[in-house]
C-alpha cells in the first residue's frame, strides 16, 4: 500500500510505503481462531479524566508507532512476498515468508497486539481493572 | 489506593494518570524501553476529542468542536441558519414515519443521511449528551428515509453550529458520583414502547448517559421508569467498580435520582407484591433492591424540572428548559 503523506497545504512531505497482507484470504480455524480485541469504554476515559481533575493529576498520552508490527504471532503463518522483490530456491520454485510479528490487515493483529501490551504492563505490575479490562492501575 | 498509577488503553493509544511527574516520567520510559513509542505529553488530543486542562484549577474540558466544524464543512451546512435544540416535538418518535406522505429520498441522500448519523452517533458518545436523544431516532431509522428524517438529521448540524461546546470537570468540586434516571412512558408512538435516560454526573459534569427505547412494552409509567431505573442501577455498578480500581473508594452508596415517587416505593418494598398493577414485573424487583439492600445505590427524589435525565427521554420543546439543562448536564460556563 503506497500513500503520499500531505501537509495541511497540500504539499507532499513523503512518501509511505507498507506491507500489508491480505486477511480475507485467511481461514478461520486454519489460519485464525480468535480475533477479538477489547479496547477502553469512552466512559471509562472520562471517568479518568475527571478523576485527574478532582485530584491535580498528571495526565499523559504515548501513542505507540506501527503497535501490530511490533507485536507476537500465536499462529505459524506463511507470507507471499512482495511482487518484484520475489526470490526463489534452488529448485526454481518461489519462497514464502515465515511471519515473526504481525502485520496489518492480519485478521488477528488487533488481538496479537493487545496480547503483546496487556502482557508486558502486567509484567511491570498492572493489573486490569475488573470494571474495564483497558483500564490499568499500578500502586 | 488513592495514589495509584492509572492507564487507559485504546489499541495503539495510552493515556496515563499519575499522582505526580517523576511516577508519570518513571511509568513512559519503562514503556519506551520496550516498543517504539511517542510521547506526545500531558494529553491534548485524544481520538478526535480536544483535551483542555486549565493549569490553575486543574479543570479538564473535553470538546470536539473541531470535528463539529469538520462535519457541518462535509454536509455543506457551514452556512446553514441555526437551531437552539437538536430536534422539535414533532420529530418521528417511532421506527415509522409519523407523515404518511413525506417523499422518499434518493439513493445518493440516503447513503449521505447514513453518512450524517454516523458522524453525529460518535460525537453523542463522546463528548455530547445533549444531542444524544435525537441522534438515538436518527439511528432508528436507517431505513425507512424521507424527507421528514433528511430534515430532522439536518436540524441537529444547525443545532450544533450555534452550540459549539463539550464537557467540562471542575478541578474545584468535590463530588461523588450521582445518578439520574428517567423514562418517557410510551413514547414512541408506533410501538408504544418507553424510552430510557440516564445520566451519571461527577466533578459537576456527565461522565456516563444513555438513551434507549425499552426493550420491552411497559404497562405504567412507574413500570418504564422502573425499567430505566434498573439500567442507571446496571450502569451504577460498572461506574463504582471503575472508581474503586483507580483508588476511588465507593463505601457510600451511589445516590440515584428519581422523580416518580411509586417507582420509588416499588424499589423500597420488602418483598415482591402482587397488586395487580406490578406484579408481572419481575427480575428488575430484585436487582435494584439487592443493589439497595447491599447499599450500593441509594434513591433519592428529585423534583421534575431538575431531573437532568429528561433531556435523554424525550425532545424539550420549551427551548429555555433545554439550555438549562444541557447546560447542567455538560457544566457549561455560561
Amino acid at each position: 500500500v503506497f500513500t503520499a503523506k500531505r501537509a495541511a497545504d497540500g504539499t507532499i512531505i513523503k512518501y509511505k510505503a507498507r506491507y500489508v497482507c491480505k486477511g480475507y484470504t485467511q481461514q478461520h480455524g486454519i489460519d485464525y481462531d480468535e480475533v477479538f480485541a477489547p479496547v477502553s469504554k469512552h466512559s471509562s476515559f472520562r471517568v479518568v479524566m475527571a478523576h485527574a481533575a478532582k485530584y491535580g493529576r498528571v495526565t499523559r498520552q504515548m501513542d505507540v508507532k506501527t503497535a501490530f508490527l511490533q507485536s507476537a504471532v500465536s499462529e505459524l503463518i506463511y507470507v507471499k512476498q512482495l511482487p518484484s522483490f520475489v526470490q526463489f530456491d534452488d529448485a526454481g520454485h518461489e519462497l514464502v515468508m515465515k511471519l515473526n510479528k504481525s502485520l496489518y490487515g492480519l485478521k488477528q493483529s488487533p488481538r496479537n497486539w493487545n496480547k503483546t501490551i496487556n502482557l508486558y504492563l502486567l509484567s511491570i505490575g498492572f493489573i486490569n481493572s475488573t470494571a474495564d479490562p483497558c483500564v490499568y492501575t499500578l500502586e | 489506593v488513592i495514589d495509584s498509577t492509572i492507564i487507559v488503553l485504546y489499541v495503539d493509544d495510552l493515556v496515563i494518570s499519575a499522582i505526580d511527574q517523576g511516577t508519570s516520567d518513571t511509568v513512559a520510559s519503562e514503556l519506551e524501553s520496550r516498543f517504539d513509542i511517542t510521547d506526545l505529553g500531558s494529553v491534548s488530543l485524544y481520538l478526535g476529542m480536544q483535551v483542555v486542562r486549565d493549569s490553575v484549577t486543574g479543570s479538564i474540558g473535553i470538546n470536539q468542536n473541531h470535528y463539529v466544524d469538520l462535519l457541518l464543512a462535509r454536509f455543506n451546512m457551514v452556512d446553514c441558519n441555526r437551531a437552539l435544540t437538536p430536534a422539535t416535538t414533532t420529530t418521528a418518535n417511532s421506527l415509522y414515519s409519523t407523515i404518511a406522505d413525506s417523499p422518499l429520498l434518493t439513493d445518493t441522500m440516503k447513503t449521505t443521511y447514513k453518512q450524517i448519523v454516523g458522524g453525529l452517533l460518535y460525537l453523542s458518545v463522546c463528548t455530547r449528551p445533549d444531542i444524544t436523544r435525537s441522534i438515538m431516532q436518527l439511528t432508528r431509522r436507517m431505513t425507512a428515509r424521507t424527507d421528514e428524517d433528511w430534515a430532522n438529521a439536518e436540524r441537529v448540524l444547525r443545532f450544533l453550529k450555534g452550540s459549539k461546546f463539550g464537557l467540562y470537570y471542575d478541578g474545584d468540586a468535590d463530588t461523588d458520583l450521582t445518578g439520574y434516571a428517567d423514562a418517557n412512558f410510551a413514547g414512541d408512538v408506533g410501538t408504544r414502547k418507553s424510552t430510557t435516560g440516564y445520566v451519571f454526573m461527577y466533578q459537576g459534569c456527565a461522565v456516563s448517559w444513555r438513551s434507549k427505547l425499552q426493550p420491552i412494552v411497559t404497562l405504567s409509567t412507574t413500570e418504564a421508569e422502573y425499567v430505566a431505573l434498573c439500567s442507571a442501577a446496571q450502569e451504577a455498578v460498572y461506574l463504582r467498580r471503575l472508581f474503586e480500581s483507580i483508588g476511588e473508594l465507593q463505601s457510600e452508596a451511589t445516590v440515584n435520582f428519581e422523580d416518580n415517587m411509586s417507582t420509588m416505593a416499588l424499589a423500597l418494598r420488602e418483598q415482591a407484591d402482587c397488586s395487580d398493577r406490578t406484579k408481572h414485573i419481575d427480575v428488575r424487583y430484585h436487582y435494584t433492591r439487592e443493589l439497595i439492600t447491599s447499599n450500593q445505590i441509594r434513591l433519592e427524589h428529585v423534583a421534575t424540572q431538575y431531573q437532568l435525565a429528561d433531556m435523554l427521554t424525550k425532545n424539550l420543546e420549551d427551548k429555555v428548559k433545554f439550555k438549562y439543562l444541557s447546560g447542567l448536564v455538560m457544566n457549561l460556563q455560561v
